[in-house]
């Protein structure tokens, strides 16, 4: 503040100076006032109070200012799609920047046009409707709608509305959309998945019965054989018998791995190993005119899953390429390493961890839209009858999801496709390897129980052991089993038992039995049981697993190996164990899947370099 | 300090004389050469709540030595602080400076009470003695 002047005409001055400061804008001025009282220290002060006042009005008008620009922001670029609409044209007067961004048009191209361009066109009927039909004063919200990007695509919105009547007179309507895109495409992937799952269990159900049904069959077809000469017709028609349920068993066996209910031996497996196999094995399948490259990782990657299945997995994908590529083209298998850190676990809907990811790309015909909505259903084929049973991608899919991955698929007609999976990455380097060749069935003098809930299957099978020399009880059930057990004096080798029964199923037998008897053996049998890995346990010693359905010989050689096997009685650990077994299958616990291989550890094999890439 | 009687007298501060008189008229008599500032109100304010005991009064604010008020003082004076120990105000002023001081107050600042400018202060004694009605 400037201090005070003395004569008049200065004094008089320095207040004109003042007020041209104020005037300009200079609301900082001020000009002291001296103690004469008189006109000019009024004039003073009325302008230092001017300042004052007008520097106030401008503090507040500030503040005015920046809350509607917050506000403005928050309209403009909130999430919810605004505009607003003249009441009778249904022009679009106003609209917010997050509705022409949705759309993919400037605001330029959007204001003066009807808002019922800005839909579908099977929307626009509805929504001109519903509009029109809003009463005055009145607010409602409408159905979901698609309004049409620019870039082809669509934005699935509900509306809410409101039709007021302006200063002027006018009407004119709010209106405000919501953007329900991703809600609804992740309801359509619950209910997809859903749907496989229904299909699955249907699938499970009919093969695991069928098995049973097959099991007789080519049991009844061993006996038989038996009994006919070498090489005469009769035995040309068992031949054909035997090779008609084979093929039967390997329909049962796609369609239990679909509904992921196929037994396996889901062991440590580099992945790499598998597809390096499995792209030696694709060169032969798709011919020359398809070239089949594949990027590897130099370090392992060791998954828990069935290498056998990984492999199917691999030529399946490999063979609907070729199918997509008639006129040739390019076959590519990748395999990286997802580490946690770098998962985008809401895209891929994983739990967090580290993954293997296997990519197959074709550069074939791609798939539409429909046709890819379907790929993963069970018998959904685009081949001519004949060609294709419709199960190969099922099939994936129930491999992949039942060692807890994730399966997905990518095309476009003309442009290809990629399937893309991840595996969840475990630790450890142990490989087993599965034992080969096919021993001679042999039999013996042991005496076994047989438990089977199905009358056929239960009499072909005990009639396969006693033909070759066991001494056999049989029972339908597990509460029967422990009787008979009872009164042969629990003088029983080994116990032949379906898993799957009423009341007591035959995990649950086999801990009561071996409570009695700690040295028995245990032979499961079924078609339709949860990956043993889930289920917790490993097939130590004293125990194994036959998958239905099975031939005699298979039967034999496998009930022999378990009794040449028997040593000191089994452990408090392993009965504990079987003991888990019982009740994960009763679903009232599940322990983790076993770090510790069942078969001793092979060394792994070191992968060439990959061809191409 | 003014004092009439020792239980009607506060404290007012450096500023200004506050004081009640007989007939319940609060009295504010602000010293020669006042620059007025919000905290200078404040003081002067707590005084008059003390003396006005809960009721509304007739106040008689004498600016005659004022020779500046800032906008804080001035929004004070004319608050709901202010209104509700004051039934009317009359302004005494004396000369251009303190009259102009005492319209900005009235026209700008627009007092939520009954006020006038008086330059006289019997005339200004009278009218608050006036029937409000």
């Amino acid at each position: 503040m400037t201090g005070p002047v003395s004569s008049f005409d200065d004094r008089l001055e320095s207040a004109a100076a003042l007020a041209l400061q104020i005037a300009s804008g200079d609301l900082e001025a001020r000009r002291s006032v001296s103690n004469h009282g008189d006109a000019i220290d009024a004039l003073v002060s009325s302008l230092n109070m001017l300042a004052e006042e007008l520097q106030h009005e401008r503090k507040g008008r500030r503040r005015a200012e920046e809350a509607l620009q917050d506000e403005v922001d928050a309209y403009e670029r909130g999430p919810a799609l605004f505009c607003s609409l003249d009441g009778d044209s249904l022009d679009v007067e106003t609209c917010n920047g997050t509705l022409a961004t949705a759309v993919g048009l400037p605001k330029s191209q959007i204001i003066g046009r009807s808002v019922l361009e800005l839909y579908n066109p099977e929307f626009r009927e509805l929504a001109e409707r519903w509009f029109r039909g809003l009463p005055l004063s009145a607010s409602a919200d409408g159905s979901e709608a698609h309004l049409a990007r620019a870039d082809g695509g669509h934005v699935i919105v509900s509306t809410g509305a409101s039709r007021i009547r302006s200063g002027t007179g006018r009407e004119r309507l709010r209106v405000v959309f919501r953007d329900v895109t991703a809600e609804r495409r992740l309801e359509s992937q619950l209910a997809q998945a859903q749907k496989l799952e229904a299909i699955g269990r249907l699938s499970g159900g009919v093969a695991h019965d069928f098995n049973n049904i097959l099991s007789v069959v080519t049991g009844a077809a061993a006996l038989l054989a038996d009994q006919l000469a070498a090489h005469s017709l009769e035995s040309e028609d068992v031949v054909l018998i035997q090779e008609a349920v084979a093929r039967g068993a390997s329909l049962t066996r796609d369609l239990l791995a679909f509904s992921r209910r196929q037994a396996s031996r889901a062991v440590s497996t580099d992945v790499r190993n598998v597809l390096l196999e499995a792209v030696r094995m694709v060169e032969r399948l798709v011919g020359e005119h398809i070239v089949v490259t594949a990027d590897l990782p130099s370090e392992p990657l060791h998954v828990l899953i069935d290498p056998s299945q990984l492999s199917q997995v691999l030529i399946n994908l490999a063979i609907n390429g070729r199918d997509a590529m008639t006129m040739g083209g390019r076959l590519h298998l990748r395999v990286d390493p997802i580490p946690a850190s770098q998962l985008d676990a809401s895209a891929t809907e994983l739990p967090a961890g580290s993954y293997a990811r296997i990519r197959v790309t074709d550069s074939g015909v791609g798939m539409t839209d429909d046709v890819r909505a379907q790929a993963f259903e069970p018998f959904f084929t685009t081949k001519p009858a004949g060609k294709g049973s419709g199960l190969g991608l099922s099939v994936c899919y129930g491999i992949i999801r039942q060692v807890g991955g994730r399966i997905t698929l990518q095309s476009e007609p003309g442009n290809g496709t990629t399937v893309e999976m991840f595996l969840p990455l475990m630790s450890g380097a142990s490989h087993s390897v599965l034992p080969s060749g096919s021993p001679t069935p042999r039999g013996g003098r042991e005496t076994l129980l047989v438990v089977e809930d199905d009358p056929a299957v239960c009499m072909v099978t005990r009639r396969i052991l006693e033909r070759a020399g066991y001494h056999v009880s049989s029972a339908q059930n597990g509460r029967d089993a422990l009787a008979v057990a009872e009164r042969i004096g629990y003088d029983i080798d080994a116990l032949v038992s379906d898993v799957t029964m009423p009341s007591m199923g035959g995990i649950e037998l086999g801990a009561e039995l071996r409570r009695r008897k700690p040295t028995l053996r245990v032979l499961y049998l079924s078609g339709y049981t949860e990956n043993l890995a889930a289920m917790a346990v490993p097939l130590e010693s004293g125990s194994d697993f036959l998958g239905k359905p099975f031939t005699a010989s298979t039967l034999l050689v496998r009930v022999r190996r378990l009794l040449d096997e028997r040593a000191a009685p089994l452990s408090r650990e392993s009965m504990a164990r079987e003991t888990m077994a019982r009740e994960a299958h009763d679903g009232l616990s599940r322990e983790g899947p076993s770090q510790e291989a069942p078969q001793p550890v092979c060394h792994e094999r070191w992968p060439p370099s990959p061809r191409g890439g | 300090m003014r004092q009439m009687e020792a239980d009607e007298v506060q404290d007012g501060p450096d500023v200004a004389d506050v004081y009640a008189e007989p007939d319940g008229t609060i009295v504010l008599r602000f010293h020669h050469q006042t620059r007025l500032t919000l905290d200078h109100t404040r003081g002067v304010t707590r005084a008059q709540i003390e003396l006005s005991r809960g009721e509304k009064r007739a106040v008689l604010a004498d600016v005659r030595g004022l020779i500046s008020s800032d906008r804080g003082s001035r929004e004070l004076a004319a608050g709901p602080t202010i209104a509700a120990v004051t039934a009317r105000m009359a302004i005494l002023v004396g000369n251009p400076l303190t009259r102009l001081i005492g319209n900005f107050f009235l026209v700008v600042s627009a007092p939520a009470y009954p006020t006038r400018i008086f330059s006289d202060e019997v005339l200004a004694r009278a009218w608050l003695q006036e029937d409000p009605s």
